[in-house]
């Protein structure tokens, strides 16, 4: 063993002197894991929030080879009849305006196409907007972050500065303000969204950054001759990861939700590509006749965010140190 | 105390002006706002005219400084499809969306004290698990598809269901149109769905806010000192734990009421109600810019101003704050 | 013989945690007299905080419950009152200073409110009365200016400040039962010998019992009448003040003594710790708990719990099994140290 480790163990050991914890010191890594997944696999909502959310991500991944009919053409995607049909078509036509029945579970909308596939079709969009934003704001807001917290003094006070700003930004205004000038094509919507997302990652990185630089051990890395950013960042990774994973997690409900009320105002993902959000906006006038058009996209939303939610809440018992031990 | 203010109204005009500046160029990128003044039987000529009079002809920079410029001294110039003074227009609305959110603010806050209060003293109770329940549905639905929902359960469903000519409550606008100006039956069926609507997603954020701060405060070592007091149970809830745990929500509530002005885009869309989101929905269609830019300071104003009212709140309720 | 204060009997109190049941008080039995100042020493965990917070139904729910005994408080059960009854006599009769008085005060009330509260709650006096006797207390434990003081709040005031406040606050209905749960722990050195002098003052001013919790055996000396030393959530060993410092018969209270630092320490007699770590309370060891880590353990120690048993003809008490041999002296290094006192 090392000066350093030695060091290090002993201090640790101070602080928590109970045998377990020591242990738990011992291998951080692989316990750590282990730790966290036994804390998070007792939150039964947390546990069924990620199995749906697995079975929804496999759907939606899957859709062109599962659905039965085309999501804008409504005809069939698979027997004898696929070759002669068309869109609009009278054997199309003859379906619309169906309640949902076995044939369409989610009955059909006036162009007589299937719900329940472009249901799903639009949940490839919908999701897949909280996945991308939800990364590319981690990865921002921990390149902002780390830049902030390492080279500190005025770097840190100018992007610490930039994220006040964003920070105290009317949302909403500016996220309608930049998706009308850059309309709705799903990357395009990505990039607005993670550009207002990127903040709480960046702030808990920097968090990390600072205080692992006061540590001691990063002095002694440092004496070793190890170049600093790396060091700083293998020491930060572990520490910060927790509360960076939470953070991701809970800004896929967040974009899911954003991307939804965008498509939703005619600011986001334009038809005939569906989306959740877009399939509501248009469906609004036949509420009455026909509520299931939107009471289906609008339940996935809700299951889809829910679930993200209830699973980001089981990450933060399971991640986050300070979170309560006792419990009845 | 002052000085602390000051520089936070200081921060916040490099805040506005670079929203500002964001506003304009982004509307300016995705509308040419003179082609809507164009009529076809308008030569070229004519058009040229109608640019200059509306200041069209200049260039970017040079409109949006002249625009600042008005802004500053008061003018906040005219609306290009309501053809209107934008100030005028804005006051209109925004005592409209006040309407709308006051009540709902006052009663989300006291939902949202019950029940973190409740949820905290007995925490891992049947009642705790259905409000925890209730609060990760609110946080979770979109906001306008729950509008629809309450439009069709409560505004159509309800109407056929008790078979009544007129619905209970109204799914759009804030009059029945003829009625006289102000009649507060008539207001309140009309405000009753989209306060609802508005009401679900701060009760839940705040509920469970307050659940988790309460949560922090009742385990606190002075909580245990009240209760080795002798102090009766109801004290040491409604005391001394629940008055440390609202810090933390004043200013939470403080700042949400601040992006609720930007906020209420969604429910006033769903509901037509004629308020700030609606004008603000409609300028931004057109690429009206006077009137989105002039609604847009003003929101950010509210966020603004709100920020500094849950920073000063905070520091009235905690001694421990200065500001100096 | 007079009667007891305060007699606890057989008190178990644990915990429901994420790793199982947390037995931290397990079958502690003691008495405490009128007046008398009464030491629990051990080390963190061991069990003491647990059982002050146990003499006034204090144990933080929903994890914590007193699964069995008895506290016997001038006649009544005090796990058995109602709950009026038990708030009557908490801040009246039985009351209770904490470690930390920064945290144990409420930070957005003025000190003066606080103490004043005690008054109001137990007294029903008015505003005025209740803040009027919240004054002259500050001046009775020595903070200067208590007027002004007394509209300040608890974050103004030092450390010591705030401990004379908690004090204050302790002795303003003329306790019966002072409990002191660590005192002067979280305070500077040289502020700590005030406090406790301020503690026994009011001790005299008031006659009241002391049940005195620390971990540090050099505390308790020369304020003690009678120690108990707790380990693992049982009684290691109990008698008074000079039988437990003189004549100490369990090795793990020979560890306490010999970890202590003092003022004569010479270099030669370096500092003994005990070494390993205390057990953790869901798996305690099998026999004595304190087996894994005594020098002196044999094959009965991890095989038999030792109950408590007499010692000397005085009452003290001790839970090893060799306790009762004459022989059972502690090592040289302590007699050595002791000698020198």
């Amino acid at each position: 063993m090392t000066e350093v480790g030695g060091r290090q163990q002993q201090e640790e050991a101070l602080l928590a002197p109970s045998e377990d914890e020591f242990h738990e010191f011992e291998d951080a890594g692989r316990t750590q894991f282990q730790i966290a997944w036994r804390k998070f696999k007792r939150h039964r909502m947390a546990m069924v929030g990620m199995f749906v959310l697995i079975f929804l991500y496999l759907v939606a991944l899957l859709a062109p080879w599962i659905t039965p009919y085309d999501p804008n053409s409504g005809c069939p995607r698979f027997g004898e009849r696929k070759e002669t049909c068309s869109p609009l078509s009278a054997e199309v036509l003859a379906d619309s305006n169906q309640a949902p029945s076995l044939k369409h579970p989610m009955g059909t909308d006036n162009l007589g196409r299937d719900w329940l596939s472009r249901v799903m079709f639009g949940g490839r969009v919908s999701l897949a907007v909280g996945l991308g934003v939800a990364l590319s704001a981690g990865l921002i807001g921990t390149a902002m972050g780390s830049l902030a917290g390492f080279r500190g003094g005025l770097t840190d006070n100018l992007l610490m500065r930039v994220t006040d700003i964003f920070l105290a930004m009317p949302v909403l205004l500016v996220l309608l303000i930049a998706s009308k000038w850059l309309s709705g094509t799903t990357r395009n919507i990505v990039i607005i969204l993670a550009f207002v997302t990127w903040m709480p990652a960046a702030r808990i990185v920097r968090g990390s950054f600072l205080s692992i630089k006061e540590k001691e051990y990063i002095e002694a890395a440092r004496a070793v001759g190890v170049p600093g950013f790396r060091t700083i960042w293998r020491h930060m990774l572990p520490n910060a990861l927790g509360p960076i994973i939470v953070q991701v997690t809970l800004t896929i409900a967040a974009a899911i939700l954003a991307e939804s009320t965008l498509s939703f105002l005619g600011f986001g993902i334009s038809p005939p590509t569906a989306t959740w959000g877009n399939m509501i906006a248009v469906q609004r006038t036949t509420m009455v006749t026909q509520p299931w058009l939107s009471i289906f996209p609008g339940l996935m939303i809700l299951i889809s965010v829910l679930s993200v939610n209830f699973m980001g809440d089981g990450l933060r018992d399971a991640l986050d140190p300070t979170s309560l031990k006792v419990r009845a | 105390m002052l000085y602390f203010i000051t520089r936070r109204l200081l921060f916040a005009i490099p805040l506005l002006f670079i929203i500002s500046v964001m506003i304009f160029t982004f509307l300016n990128l995705s509308t040419d706002i003179a082609q809507s003044l164009r009529n076809p039987r308008m030569t070229a000529e004519q058009f040229a005219k109608v640019k200059e009079a509306y200041g069209l002809d200049k260039t970017g920079p040079a409109r949006y400084f002249s625009w600042l410029g008005n802004f500053v001294r008061g003018d906040w110039g005219t609306s290009f499809i309501y053809q209107a003074p934008v100030a005028p227009l804005i006051k209109e609305r925004l005592k409209n969306t006040l309407m709308l959110m006051a009540l709902p603010l006052v009663l989300s806050v006291l939902l949202a004290i019950g029940i973190g209060v409740f949820s905290a003293v007995r925490p891992y109770s049947k009642l705790d698990y259905t409000f925890t329940g209730f609060s990760f549905l609110g946080i979770s639905v979109p906001i306008f598809w729950f509008g629809l929902l309450l439009q069709l359960f409560l505004g159509f469903y309800l109407k056929e269901w008790l078979r009544l000519s007129e619905p209970v409550f109204f799914t759009s606008g804030m009059h029945s149109p003829g009625r006289p100006e102000f009649e507060l039956m008539d207001f309140l069926r009309h405000a009753a769905l989209p306060s609802m609507a508005l009401m679900v997603q701060l009760v839940a954020g705040w509920g469970r806010f307050e659940r988790s701060s309460m949560l922090e405060v009742v385990n606190a070592d002075y909580v245990r000192t009240a209760r080795a007091k002798g102090l009766k149970e109801r004290k040491v809830v409604f005391k001394h734990s629940l008055r440390n745990a609202l810090i933390p929500l004043v200013t939470v509530v403080a700042i949400d009421i601040g992006l609720l002005f930007g906020g209420l885009i969604v429910t006033e869309q769903v509901f037509a109600w004629p308020g700030m989101g609606t004008l603000i929905l409609s300028a931004l269609v057109a690429g009206d810019y006077p009137l989105v830019l002039s609604a847009g300071m003003v929101i950010a104003f509210a966020v603004a101003f709100f920020n500094l009212t849950a920073d000063v709140m905070y520091g009235i309720l905690d001694p421990r704050i200065r500001y100096d | 013989m007079t009667k007891p204060l305060l007699s606890v009997r057989d008190l178990r109190t644990h915990f429901d945690t994420d790793e199982g049941v947390v037995k931290a008080v397990d079958g502690v039995s003691f008495e405490i007299m009128p007046t008398e100042v009464f030491a629990i020493v051990g080390e963190s965990g061991s069990g003491k905080t647990v059982t002050a917070l146990s003499v006034l139904n204090l144990v933080p729910k929903p994890a914590g419950k007193i699964v069995s005994g008895e506290i016997i408080f001038q006649d009544t059960n005090i796990l058995q009152l109602p709950k009026d009854e038990l708030q009557n006599l908490r801040g009246d009769r039985i009351v209770m200073i904490f470690q930390d008085p920064l945290t144990a005060l409420n930070p957005v009330f003025s000190v003066g409110h606080q103490i004043a509260e005690v008054y109001r709650a137990h007294r029903g006096l008015g505003k005025k009365e209740a803040h009027r006797n919240a004054v002259e207390l500050l001046e009775l434990v020595g903070i200067p200016r208590p007027d002004q003081r007394a509209r300040e709040y608890p974050h103004q005031f030092s450390g010591g400040m705030r401990q004379r406040a908690m004090i204050a606050m302790a002795v303003a209905l003329n306790p019966d039962l002072i409990i002191a749960d660590e005192p002067t722990t979280a305070l500077d050195v040289t502020i700590q010998a005030q406090i406790m002098e301020v503690l026994l003052r009011m001790r005299e001013e008031f006659d009241a019992a002391i049940m005195l919790i620390t971990h540090d055996l050099g505390v308790v000396a020369g304020v003690a009448d009678r120690v108990m030393v707790m380990y693992a959530g049982k009684v290691a060993e109990m008698g008074t003040c000079e039988e437990v410092y003189f004549h100490p018969r369990h090795p793990y209270t020979w560890g306490l003594m010999t970890s202590i630092t003092r003022a004569d320490q010479r270099k030669k007699d370096r500092l003994i710790p005990i070494r390993g770590t205390p057990p953790s309370l869901v798996n305690l060891p099998s026999g004595c708990p304190f087996h894994p880590r005594c020098d002196f353990a044999e094959k009965i120690c991890s095989e038999d719990y030792p109950d408590l048993r007499p010692v000397s003809s005085h009452g003290q008490i001790a839970s090893c099994h060799f306790a009762q041999r004459p022989d059972w002296t502690p090592p040289a290094e302590l007699v050595a140290g002791r000698a020198r006192r």
